[in-house]
């Protein structure tokens, strides 16, 4: 039997129309690569499943999940996540756009030390509400500023995204890691340039009082702790010291020092925590098993082949192929998971452009900003609902006009990520 | 039925609280080895395949508690405007095929390991690990998942015919609540300590 592209289509209607029947993604990435397994081959493809689904969950490289999630849970439950808003809200805060800059460099701040976008966003925002009571600002600008800004998580190392990315195309997760430094930084400098124009054109909010200078020196003293962990945990991965994962592992060590130290730690914290990390670890997995079997189906189908050679003979410029891609990835972002719609995706599209030529970390770093639109487009961006959820009152809808405006600034990172590609590839090739 | 569900509710959470603790434990072995790596020159052999085996125990072992908890991923947008009765025969149609998921899994996991047992199977490292250690906390957790998958899903079934409500209730969609609500009260008791007087 001869595989053309309409087999592609229909396993991809078949995945779509499950995931839309509200069926688990697990499932459904399963049930499709078990479908296109059982047509073309009978069941004894179903045969290396156990010892697939062992070497998957048996790899020392996605150990970084559970050890990073564990790392930001000890993080934010021990209180050293929110300590920091304050210590940069003194130097910020004098900015055309006053405390909404906070927002921003203090979801920066924590997205170096954790991986998550669900506890960056629900962190800043509990504390960042609070801080623009008896001010005068822009309810919607609040919003967006947290919403977007805690995107970044996912960009900025360490990241969850990464690490799956990493070892789904076997490329170096250290290297990706920094891959994501300079388009992070570069995207949290076009939102706060977004404040800034905003503020100019309109006041969006007020500039605060000035914080006395040794108030604001002995509050940086909390900005230590997470400068700290970015620099340990990333220092031993560039120093050779440790992998990746070990890094993680050493954040761990630190984080429960440092929640020691605060003289936070229970016993109850700890059980919170790794429960937690049970629990993100096994729905992620479950969901890795399933695609990991699907990019063995879809690679002995010869899928990827297929489609490249179709694209090939298409021969688009690269910038129309990342308009494609970009439309594709904020089509499926609109309705599904982030993370399911990355490792989803990875198995087919991966071969493809790598096949036309683009760089494998530009390519992971590429899906991982989608991944952060998928977090804020409507009608499940997912830290849309967690914004509207701290703040507990009006509707979803003020935070959903709030982050247009950074929608567009992830647009033009794409769009210089395209024109100057060594933004992504400079920094781990320097130092690597 | 009750008392059922509730012991192996409470069977699946100490699971994931062991595999949660083991995670912690491996934590500090890793830091620890890399610390003797790196000032003592000595190395604890293994810890990366120590760090491999944890793994495949946390995601076996924690299916079954992330199942009671409801934390698989499922996409609501276009089913939740559905009256009740579809979306309960949704629900119940997803925990199915989860069920039928579960036991392949688990059916695929007791062959691979039987196979282990079959040639005595040892890891290709150091530490020559019986690969029947490793593998068998791997194959309690799916076969304890896809038992309380089928039963979960067969008391799905149940509760359509009985129960429209509790269905619903018990096994539709899941908000974000809970969560966020914890992180929140955790983030601003913390602020409130350091607070000195800025914010009132």
């Amino acid at each position: 039997m001869t595989i053309g592209l309409d087999v592609v289509a229909i396993g991809f209607a078949v995945m779509l129309g499950l995931l839309s029947l509200g069926v688990h993604i697990g499932t459904a990435l399963f049930a499709t690569a078990a479908l296109g397994a059982y047509w073309f081959f009978g069941s004894t493809m179903f045969r290396p499943f156990g010892t697939l689904m062992w070497s998957t969950l048996n790899n020392f490289l996605l150990v970084a999940i559970p050890l990073y999630v564990l790392m930001g849970e000890i993080l934010v439950r021990g209180g050293v996540t929110a300590r920091m808003y304050t210590a940069i809200d003194d130097w910020l805060s004098r900015l055309p756009g006053g405390l909404l800059h906070t927002n921003i460099a203090a979801s920066t701040v924590f997205a170096s030390i954790s991986g998550s976008s669900v506890a960056t966003a629900a962190t800043i925002g509990t504390v960042a509400f609070p801080a623009f009571e008896h001010k005068r600002y822009s309810e919607k600008w609040v919003l967006g500023t947290v919403a977007s800004g805690a995107t970044l998580g996912i960009l900025i190392p360490p990241s969850i995204n990464l690490i799956i990315f990493g070892a789904m195309t076997n490329t170096s997760i250290g290297q990706l890691f920094l891959a994501g430094v300079v388009p992070g930084l570069l995207l949290a400098t076009l939102f706060i340039g977004t404040v800034v124009v905003a503020s100019v054109f309109g006041p969006i909010a007020e500039r605060a009082e000035p914080v006395p200078f040794s108030v604001r020196l002995r509050r940086l003293k909390d900005l230590l702790p997470p400068l700290i962990m970015f620099v340990g945990v990333m220092g031993s991965i560039y120093t050779g010291w440790a992998t990746p994962t070990e890094a993680a592992g050493l954040g761990v060590v630190a984080a429960t020092l440092l929640v020691i130290f605060y003289r936070q730690f229970t016993f109850r914290l700890l059980l919170d925590s790794v429960l937690a990390t049970v629990r993100v670890t096994a729905m992620t997995l479950v969901i890795l098993i399933a695609a990991f079997y699907l990019n063995f189906v879809v690679g002995v189908l010869g899928i990827p082949v297929l489609i490249t050679n179709a694209m090939s003979e298409l021969t688009l410029a690269p910038w129309q192929m990342v308009v494609i891609l970009v439309c594709l990835y904020v089509a499926l972002g609109c309705f599904m998971d982030s993370l399911a719609m990355m490792i989803a995706t990875t198995p087919i599209v991966f071969p493809v452009v790598i096949a036309l030529g683009y760089d494998p970390l530009w390519f992971g770093i590429f899906i991982v900003i989608m991944c952060e639109i998928a977090l804020i487009t409507p009608p499940v961006g997912m830290n849309l609902f967690v914004v509207q959820a701290v703040r507990g009152r009006g509707s979803v809808t003020d935070v959903i006009s709030g982050v247009i405006p950074f929608i567009i600034c992830f647009l033009v990172l794409i769009a210089f990520m395209t024109l100057f590609p060594d933004i992504v590839t400079w920094l781990p090739k320097a130092l690597f | 039925m009750h008392f059922l569900f509730n012991l192996l509710r409470n069977l699946s959470t100490a699971l994931a609280v062991v595999a949660g603790f083991a995670t912690f434990i491996l934590a500090f072995l890793i830091g620890l080895d890399v610390l003797a790596r790196k000032f003592l020159g000595i190395s604890l052999q293994g810890t990366d395949e120590i760090g491999g085996y944890v793994l495949a125990a946390v995601a076996s072992l924690g299916f079954s508690h992330v199942l009671f908890e409801r934390g698989f991923t499922r996409i609501d947008l276009f089913v939740k405007r559905f009256n009740v009765r579809l979306l309960n025969i949704l629900n119940v149609v997803a925990y199915l095929s989860l069920a039928a998921v579960a036991v392949f899994f688990a059916q695929r996991s007791v062959a691979t390991y039987s196979d282990t047992l079959l040639f005595n199977a040892h890891a290709n490292t150091p530490l020559q690990t019986p690969m029947w250690i490793p593998q068998g906390f791997w194959v309690v957790g799916m076969v304890f998942f896809a038992f309380c998958a089928v039963l979960y899903a067969a008391r799905a079934v149940l509760l359509l015919f009985t129960d429209q409500r509790a269905l619903e209730a018990e096994y539709g969609f899941t908000e974000l609540d809970d969560e966020i609500a914890e992180i929140s009260e955790l983030s601003s008791s913390a602020t409130h300590t350091t607070d000195d007087g800025k914010r009132k």
